[in-house]
């Protein structure tokens, strides 16, 4: 069972006495109390949540739940009896990174959450390799950005103008783009800044057997933030009773209450579409042949030529590739070459715009290479 | 006259000719990126020859090159590092700029770069910085969150390099801490393909409201004023982001705060009315307001930038100075149309800008032109200051619907994030 205290964790609603409070109970009907310390704090804003937790009963919990590298130093230097859970749900997205914060941790990490990013042939992997347990999220809101700032707070002020009364503490609301095809972006505000959340929840109930025969053994549900609460019961029958006829029925009970997505489980392609953030036909490549760019063309004139790749100087009698912006690719012969003051060389050195015949269909930006034999 | 004690000013470098720009401006580190392993996909980069020249060239101006490496790699894309950090190793680059503990833990074993912990690791306190510290970085960038004070402790408590960000676009969100990208656009964020939703306007809605806004847009950071403070703070490096923004910005960024470092460096304080030349001259750069961030204290309501983002700009490049020819002539490269009557300024590595009234043009032939065109070559007659890699800009006077595409080059009118 997670305890979110308001003080530690960014979407918990608990006062530290409460949190003791329901620690205290969940030990005592047999539960496994676990405090969650998420938050990302700036070196003051880390004193004084240290300042306030002079005397503060940790031992009432069972294991710190911890995401930012500073929080996790302070728990393993000073609360040194608590076991300790990391949520790597950030980064970590290697194997290495992983091993090293476990060598960093120790005997004292009992476990490890996963990044919601990694696809079920990887979480399979590092089931295999690790040492400590995995745990995923099973069932919850997936969180896509996390500022300190007040956003909410702010476009309601300036929107309203002025605020007649004080906002609460805790604000929500839905956001929309019509530059995004998304729609419905649940958006919280409290005191530790503002929270996006992706337009679906992540479900991954049907899978839970495929699960756990990859080696995952904690599931986490995440229910605090709709109404899908009362379905707890639910989700525990299942988990201890699965059925996929049971799964389909819970999914499709969740599915009324919120969109649901399986996110990057089946496979994560979110490198495929790099290559079309750039022209390939320009991109810079790796080959001595490579001259340089044309940076003018005046028709039956001249092409101008920068030979920018060091390692490449231009001679009379050379043959060219020219491959313009479009793809179009052409050759030609340097047989004459004249250097910006309009002389004429036989020889162009790294660095230089030199100037050669026009050629026709070669616009500016085009690359350009050495070949060898026509 | 007493040197006092002042940060390194580290430039971005987009491109290899960005990179002349910056090191010839006045940066005393820049930094770049290769073909993988960064954070800005859509950027030029560089090609390993490209590397090889851009070190070479800033090393000859004593200037140093940091390489990011600050995607959060996953296993295959770690598999492919240590070949590129063999090469880094033989290029003698400075330091590399890393995010993510699988890579700090790589290039510890592959090499003996110094490495440089990004912003993207969002490393925010004491407890934090020790981590990274025993991990093996040398130098940390600070989260952007982390005010001038809380850095000062930073590095008195762990004395590690420290390095913060001065001016540029700021990210919304804390750095490494957004993945709207990967689930709207299906682009990694932290792989380089921010699509930046954070400056869409939204619908925002409620059981009682509906309200329009540009929510989650920040203001761009200025930090000019407080150079005093970051040297006061005992900050090492001041940084100023943009490697995807053009050569007018790498070139004026790097040459004002040059300037202003200098004459902190030199005087031990910052009052001077060159303070607010300094700040008209990076008011001409296409920018969102200005703010001071979080630099002084957790920044505010006041740090949001609430507009959509648009091309109106004061200044445009015109062009840039590609070669010199005796003291006759020099050739420059147009970035955007001009003719004999504009009126011109030549921005001079270094001193006062030089207007050009009634330019005369010339093409490589000889021929007078009465307008360019951009991506060609023009001659023109020499300028006192001018330089290979000088860059020429003018005014444009027009409002925003008059402002056409070819008077703004693209890369200035694209909205950029760190």
């Amino acid at each position: 069972m997670i305890i979110a205290p308001k003080l530690l964790s960014r979407l918990g609603t608990l006062s530290l006495a409460d949190a003791c409070e329901l620690a205290s109970r969940a030990r005592a009907q047999g539960l496994r109390p676990i405090l969650e310390w998420d938050v990302l704090s700036t070196e003051n804003q880390m004193q004084d949540v240290i300042k306030a937790l002079i005397n503060f009963p940790v031992d009432l919990f069972a294991a710190v739940r911890v995401q930012d590298q500073g929080v996790f130093y302070f728990v393993k230097n000073e609360w040194i009896n608590i076991s300790i859970i990391l949520i790597l749900e950030t980064a970590h997205h290697n194997f290495l990174s992983i091993e090293k914060m476990l060598d960093f941790g120790g005997k004292r990490v009992e476990r490890v959450a996963l990044s919601l990013e990694l696809p079920k042939n990887i979480i399979a992997d590092y089931c295999a390799k690790l040492t400590v347990p995995v745990e995923v999220l099973a069932y919850g809101r997936i969180l896509l950005f996390y500022t300190p700032r007040s956003l909410l707070q702010n476009a309601k002020a300036k929107t309203l103008n002025q605020l007649s009364s004080p906002l609460p503490e805790v604000i929500e609301m839905s956001a929309s783009s019509e530059e995004s095809p998304h729609r419905g972006f649940p958006v919280i505000e409290n005191t530790h800044g503002t929270f996006m959340f992706n337009t679906k929840n992540l479900c991954l109930l049907e899978q839970l057997i495929e699960l756990a025969e990859l080696g995952v053994k904690f599931f986490r549900l995440d229910l605090r933030y709709d109404d899908s609460f009362p379905l707890i019961t639910d989700m525990i029958d299942l988990h201890q009773n699965f059925s996929v006829e049971k799964a389909l029925i819970l999914k499709e009970k969740l599915k009324d209450l919120f969109p649901l997505t399986r996110g990057f489980y089946p496979v994560n392609k979110t490198n495929v579409l790099f290559e079309k953030l750039k022209n390939q036909n320009l991109v810079t490549t790796d080959h001595s042949e490579k001259l340089g760019e044309v940076v003018d063309v005046l028709k039956g004139e001249y092409l101008a030529i920068e030979l920018n790749n060091a390692q490449t100087d231009l001679r009379t009698g050379d043959f060219l590739t020219l491959t313009t912006p479009e793809g179009k690719i052409k050759t030609m012969r340097a047989m004459k070459i004249k250097n910006l003051s309009g002389d004429i060389i036989d020889h162009a050195i790294p660095g230089s715009i030199v100037l050669v015949d026009h050629l026709r269909g070669i616009s500016a930006k085009s690359l350009v290479s050495k070949t060898e034999l026509q | 006259m007493n040197d006092f004690l002042t940060p390194e000013l580290l430039s971005p470098a987009g491109s290899l000719e960005k990179l002349r720009v910056a090191v010839l401006y006045g940066a005393d580190a820049v930094y770049l990126g290769g073909q993988k392993f960064g954070l800005r996909s859509a950027a030029d980069n560089f090609s390993h020859q490209e590397l090889l020249e851009g070190v070479t060239f800033a090393h000859a101006h004593g200037t140093k090159v940091y390489v990011v490496l600050n995607s959060f790699l996953y296993d295959e894309d770690l598999a492919e590092l240590p070949e590129f950090l063999n090469l880094l190793q033989t290029y003698a680059v400075d330091a590399v700029i890393v995010s993510d503990l699988g890579v700090v833990e790589t290039v510890r074993r592959a090499c003996q770069i110094p490495i440089h912990l990004s912003t993207q690791a969002s490393c925010l306190n004491i407890y934090a910085a020790k981590f990274w510290k025993e991990m093996g970085v040398t130098r940390l960038v600070l989260g952007r969150e982390v005010t001038l004070g809380e850095a000062k402790k930073i590095k008195e408590a762990t004395n590690l390099e420290i390095e913060m960000f001065i001016h540029g676009s700021l990210c919304m969100s804390f750095s490494g801490n957004c993945v709207i990208s990967n689930y709207t656009q299906g682009r990694d964020s932290n792989r380089g393909g921010c699509a930046h939703s954070c400056r869409f306007e939204y619908s925002l809605n409620d059981e009682k409201e509906n309200l329009k806004s540009f929510f989650m847009s920040s203001k761009d950071l200025e930090g000019i004023r407080l150079i005093a403070e970051f040297a006061a703070a005992g900050i090492d490096s001041v940084k100023i982001e943009g490697r995807m923004k053009s050569h007018h910005y790498a070139g004026t960024v790097s040459k004002v705060y040059r300037e202003a470092l200098d004459f902190y460096k030199t005087h031990g304080h910052f009052e001077t009315p060159q303070i607010y030349h300094w700040e008209s001259e990076l008011r001409k750069l296409s920018h969102r307001d200005y703010t001071e961030g979080s630099l002084l204290n957790p920044a505010d309501d006041h740090s949001i930038f609430d507009e959509r983002d648009h091309s109106e700009q004061e200044y445009v490049v015109t062009g840039i100075v590609r070669e010199v020819i005796g003291i006759d002539w020099m050739i420059v490269e147009v970035r955007a149309h001009f003719g004999p009557q504009d009126i011109l300024e030549l921005m001079p590595h270094q001193g006062p800008v030089v207007e050009i009234l009634y330019p005369k043009i010339l093409t490589l032939n000889n021929e007078e032109i009465l307008k360019t065109r951009p991506s060609t070559l023009v001659k023109m007659p020499y300028v006192l200051g001018a330089n290979a890699w000088t860059i020429l800009r003018k005014r444009i006077y027009v409002t925003e619907s008059e402002t056409t595409i070819t008077d703004v080059p693209l890369e200035e009118q694209s909205a950029t994030a760190p």
